[in-house]
Order: C-alpha cells, then sequence, then structure tokens
C-alpha cells in the first residue's frame, strides 16, 4: 500500500544485510531530503558515516549532518530528551525533518536492549505529531535477533523500497508490544538491602538510598541524582501505586541497582518516556526525571505487581 | 511557637498565615521534616527548611496561593531546604503560573536539585513567570 506525505511522524525501520543495501536505502532517503529542503541528519557509526558520506558525493555530504551513534545512543530516556529538544528547535510551519538513525546492540545488557525497544515503541507517541521522518536502520549482522524482531513491531513501517512506503504487517501500539509478556526481569539477588516504605516513610527512604549509593563508590552528583529518581518512583508508589512498597539496593560489578516494588499496576510500560511538555501534565513527570537522571530505568510488570529498577554507573 | 497542621482546622492555619513572623507547618512522620515560615506579608516572603516533598506540598500550595493574593512578587527562600522534590517544585510551578500581570514568585537559593526539575519537568515558557536566584556554590 502506498502511504501519503502527511505532515506527522513517519517511522520507518529498515533491515540490511550489507553496507551496500545500506547505502542503496540512505542515499536515496538523504538526496530526497536534501532536494526537498529538509534538514537532514543521519546518526551511524563514524565508520558507516564516512562510507556514507563518500557514495553521496561532497556536494550532499556537506549538506548532511552526521551524528555518531555513540553521542546520541546513550540512554533511551537522554536519547528521547534530545528528540524532544530537536523537535522543539524546530520552526512551525518549516519543513520536515528527516533522521536515519542507527541504535547500535554491541555491549548493549539484555536488560538496556529491551529498553531501547520500549524506546523505540514510545517514539510512536512522543514525536506522534512532529513533522519528522524517521528511518531506523538495523544492521543484521550486528542487531540480535531478538531487537530485529522487536523492530518491525515497533515500527509503524518498513523501508527498503524507496520511494515507496509500506506498513509493517506486524506493527502493534506501543502499549500493546510492552504488555506481550516477552520482556523479563532477572530476579533480585536474595541478599539485597531491603527496606519498606510507605507515605510517612519517604525521608527514611531517601536517607536509606543515599547511604547505599555513598557506599557504592558514587560520587556526590550521582547519590543526589539517584536519591531523586528513587524517591519519585517511591511518591509514585504512595500516590498512584499501593500506597507504598519495598526498595531493594545491590551493586554489580560496573552498577549500582535500586529497585521499588509495589502491588500496584502499572499499565503502561512506557510511562517516563513521553516528554512531559506531550504528556498529561499531572503524570509521568516521575519517571521521565528518573529516566533523565539515570543510566537505565526497567519498568516491568510482575505477578506481584510492578518493578522499576533504576541502574547508575558507578 | 511550632504550629500542628494536624491539631487546627484548616482556617485557623490560614488566619496564623495572615500574621507574621510565624511557623505555620511542619510535616507528619519523620518529625519536623519542614518549616514553612512567612517572614513578611508585605512584601510576602515565604522562608521553608527541611524538606519539601509530596507529605507537605498540599501546605506548601496553600501557603504560596494566600501570598500570591496580595498581587506582589512572593518571595520564597528555600537557603534552608536540604530536598525538593517534583510535587513540591510543581507547587512552586503552578503558583507561578496563576500569577497575572507583572507579579512574579521569586525562588531564592534552591537546592541544585530543583533547577534539574524545572528544565527536566518544564520548558521554559512555561516557568516564564518563575525567577530562580541560585545559591552561591558551596
Amino acid at each position: 500500500m502506498t502511504l501519503t506525505n502527511e505532515q506527522t511522524l513517519i517511522h520507518q525501520a529498515l533491515t540490511y544485510d550489507t553496507v551496500e543495501d545500506y547505502l542503496a536505502e540512505m542515499v536515496p532517503f538523504v538526496r530526497a531530503g536534501l532536494a526537498a529542503g529538509e534538514p537532514t541528519y543521519v546518526i551511524n557509526t563514524p565508520r558507516k558515516l564516512g562510507t556514507l558520506a563518500n557514495a553521496l558525493g561532497p556536494a550532499d555530504a556537506a549538506a548532511t549532518e552526521f551524528v555518531a551513534s555513540h553521542t546520541w545512543h546513550t540512554t533511551p530516556g537522554a536519547a528521547m530528551a534530545a528528540c524532544r529538544q530537536f523537535v522543539e528547535s524546530m520552526p512551525p510551519d518549516g519543513p520536515r525533518v528527516r533522521i536515519g538513525g542507527e541504535p547500535f546492540w554491541t555491549k548493549r545488557t539484555d536488560a538496556e536492549a529491551q529498553e531501547w525497544a520500549h524506546y523505540e515503541a514510545a517514539l510512536n507517541v512522543a514525536l506522534a505529531a512532529a513533522p519528522v521522518w524517521v528511518l531506523c536502520t538495523y544492521d543484521t549482522r550486528l542487531t540480535p535477533p531478538h531487537a530485529l524482531a522487536d523492530a518491525i513491531r515497533t515500527h509503524p513501517e518498513l523501508a527498503g523500497d524507496t520511494p515507496n512506503r509500506h506498513r509493517s504487517a506486524r506493527y502493534v501500539s506501543p502499549e500493546q508490544f510492552t504488555a506481550n509478556g516477552a520482556e523479563t526481569v532477572s530476579p533480585a539477588p536474595s541478599d539485597a538491602a531491603r527496606l519498606e516504605f510507605d507515605g510517612h516513610g519517604l525521608a527514611a527512604v531517601r536517607r536509606w538510598v543515599s547511604g547505599h549509593g555513598h557506599a557504592a563508590g558514587l560520587d556526590n552528583g550521582q547519590v543526589r541524582d539517584l536519591v531523586l529518581s528513587v524517591h519519585e518512583v517511591a511518591a509514585n508508589a504512595v500516590l498512584h501505586g499501593a500506597g507504598g512498597g519495598a526498595i531493594q539496593a545491590w551493586t554489580e560489578p560496573s552498577e549500582l541497582i535500586c529497585q521499588v516494588s509495589d502491588a500496584g499496576l502499572l499499565d503502561s510500560r512506557i510511562v517516563g518516556y513521553v516528554p512531559p511538555a506531550a504528556a498529561d501534565p499531572e503524570s509521568g513527570r516521575g519517571l521521565w526525571l528518573a529516566r533523565q537522571l539515570s543510566d537505565l530505568v526497567e519498568v516491568r510488570r510482575v505477578p506481584e505487581g510492578t518493578v522499576v529498577r533504576i541502574h547508575i554507573n558507578r | 511557637m511550632p504550629h500542628d497542621r494536624r491539631q487546627f482546622p484548616e482556617q485557623v492555619t490560614t488566619q496564623v498565615l495572615d500574621a507574621h513572623p510565624c511557623p505555620l507547618y511542619a510535616s507528619a512522620g519523620d518529625a519536623f521534616e519542614v518549616g514553612l515560615t512567612v517572614v513578611t506579608t508585605d512584601p510576602p516572603v515565604l522562608r521553608a527548611s527541611g524538606a519539601l516533598d509530596l507529605t507537605n506540598a498540599a501546605a506548601f500550595d496553600r501557603a504560596l496561593t494566600t501570598l500570591a493574593a496580595s498581587g506582589q512578587d512572593v518571595t520564597v527562600d528555600l537557603a534552608a531546604v536540604d530536598f525538593i522534590d517534583l510535587a513540591a517544585t510543581r507547587a512552586l510551578v503552578l503558583a507561578a503560573q496563576a500569577m497575572s500581570g507583572h507579579q512574579r514568585l521569586v525562588v531564592t537559593s534552591p537546592p541544585p536539585v530543583m533547577s534539574m526539575i524545572l528544565q527536566t519537568c518544564w520548558h521554559e515558557t512555561q516557568v516564564m513567570r518563575l525567577t530562580v536566584r541560585e545559591r552561591p556554590a558551596s
């Protein structure tokens, strides 16, 4: 089916097996953007950006903005905030913006890979009204099979037949995608420190988390960010969840993890990915804040309720 | 004298707020986790100490609303506040947004997290009537 060029979000996935296949799609994508006067960005590894620049030729390459993926795809929360700032900086009534972005998967933990998939799903909501054409590229040689399977479910369209556009038959809404039950959360270690809390105990929560942050070797700024993140997630449990819950803290070799569990049933696992300015003014800000301040936030439904796991690198 | 809100009906709190200077709120739970004091009502100056969070954001919001009714700029001194969360920051944002004309809400010496909360959760156009005077770097 041919789709119209409406001035709202176009979010496509391209899977490719060779650099030639990548260039075969990206070169016309970039050139069509430049020809239409659209600001055009490509995010990828420096090596692939160089290859694309050569294929485009000096004039088109000079007109294209190249962004190294390790500066864009830092954490899912930061990438979403960057998207928000980017869209807000665009003039109203200006041309559409094109972004050809490639998430990277090497060195990603399973938890990180799951959250990046949630990010891709949330993008459909967060940028729904933005005049942006996002083409996400997946190198099949470097992408784990589950991430490839997720990509066709988180992207409304599949690329690979430019200039024609095609819906992804497997696409599901962000809510359906995150509710599929395939996501997992590894159990907390049995010897993890634990503190139960309710609405009267938030000050104690902050002192407890601060102690664990310092003990894990975090610097003062990291402890401050962690305390606020955990406080806001615990506050959500008090206000919107079961009225209280439990916090567990433990260290891994490279990170401190604080997990907030409560018996409430959070109906969306993408909460905190949609920028507050675009969201209901009274909801979602606490998890948005936590996603901005920490290195990773997992939101998972478990049989007992909801688990929010906050990771801080140390 | 500390004024325990739990022992007084709502209008008493409001009357206390009308006098000055006076402490008007200390939170339940952890004893006296926060204090709110109206330093002067003309010009309106509110001083807070301790931790401002969702457990006392409603009282904070009432104090701000009462002082803002004067139509004058309201100063909120947070130099003695060691923690502020999203709920209490929201009370400041909503109080500023409810102001009219040239009225401003001026927050002095907030904990460093407050500016981070503001920048992360609100667009600058949403907080134009809120002036923040940062704490001197320690």
